[in-house]
């Protein structure tokens, strides 16, 4: 995926340098037409479709958004109204067969989406310690990160 | 045309002005260090949103627009990372957690390999 896009973006410029059109919808068509070679050399290898990878990336984009706001309601109402309701855990989280990158784009996901929070990488990668707010049943908390985990290797990391 | 542009201006600017005043006011209310990172890493994330959202309706250039995904771009990486090492540093100063915290598997796994720290 990240070569096909640096091939993308180097039609793009190809494009650019040729028609001389360096305003932005200039760069908007170069980016869409090298696209589309991409997508159509594509059709003719092994490789999962280049478009339908990209669409499923922008699903994740629109997906991820939706739980930002989501998160964002959830603890403005426990801010808001009196009393505490959390029931917090620091859970651990198995990440055995993620690279450091991917770890990473996890954790972050993790931090932004509602009640949780993670606190530390164990010194092996082998586990994210995470910070849940509502983890009254242990296993319930680890199925809704299991949940955004999935989602991540299935529409970001199947590069 | 003109009014509806300052009309989203104005409630993309007061919604992400009100996400960063809920967010500062969840890092001074709630009850442990973890918590008042929950409020400051999400609340100040979306609150950039929606002001540079806001910008960006007002300015109305590309070139404006350009600029503001660069900015949440770097963001969206940047805040999780700062709150990570936020949480950790709390929890190797051992910062007293929540009375009402259920568990810590953290602190279980240093104290089963103390050579890890």
């Amino acid at each position: 995926m990240i070569r096909r896009l640096g091939f993308d973006m180097a039609l793009a410029v190809l494009y650019l340098s040729w028609s001389g059109n360096h305003a932005w919808p200039g760069i908007l068509v170069g980016l869409v037409l090298g696209f589309i070679v991409v997508s159509v050399y594509d059709l003719g290898t092994q490789h999962p479709n280049h478009g339908r990878r990209a669409l499923r990336m922008l699903r994740f984009g629109v997906y991820f958004l939706a739980i930002l706001v989501r998160s964002n309601l959830q603890i403005a109402r426990e801010i808001m109204t009196p009393g505490f309701s959390q029931t917090p855990r620091i859970l651990r989280y198995p990440v055995d067969d993620l690279d450091d990158f991917q770890t990473t784009v996890l954790a972050n996901c993790i931090t932004l989406t509602p009640g949780t929070l993670v606190v530390d990488v164990s010194d092996d990668g082998r586990w994210l310690y995470v910070h849940c707010m509502y983890a009254l049943d242990r296993s319930e908390a680890i199925a809704g990160l299991r949940r955004l985990d999935e989602r991540l290797r299935r529409e970001v990391f199947s590069w | 045309m003109d009014a509806t542009r300052e009309i989203a201006t104005v409630l993309l600017l007061v919604s992400g002005l009100s996400f960063m005043l809920i967010g500062a006011w969840g890092t001074v209310r709630l009850p442990d260090a973890y918590h008042r990172l929950h409020a400051s890493s999400k609340c100040s994330t979306l609150g950039l949103l929606g002001l540079l959202l806001g910008a960006v309706v007002h300015i109305g250039t590309a070139a404006a627009l350009t600029k503001a995904l660069l900015t949440l771009v770097f963001a969206f990486v940047a805040a999780p990372v700062g709150s990570h090492i936020l949480a950790r540093s709390a929890h190797a100063a051992g910062l007293e957690q929540w009375d009402r915290t259920l568990s810590d598997e953290l602190a279980e796994d240093q104290g089963d390999h103390p050579e890890d720290q």
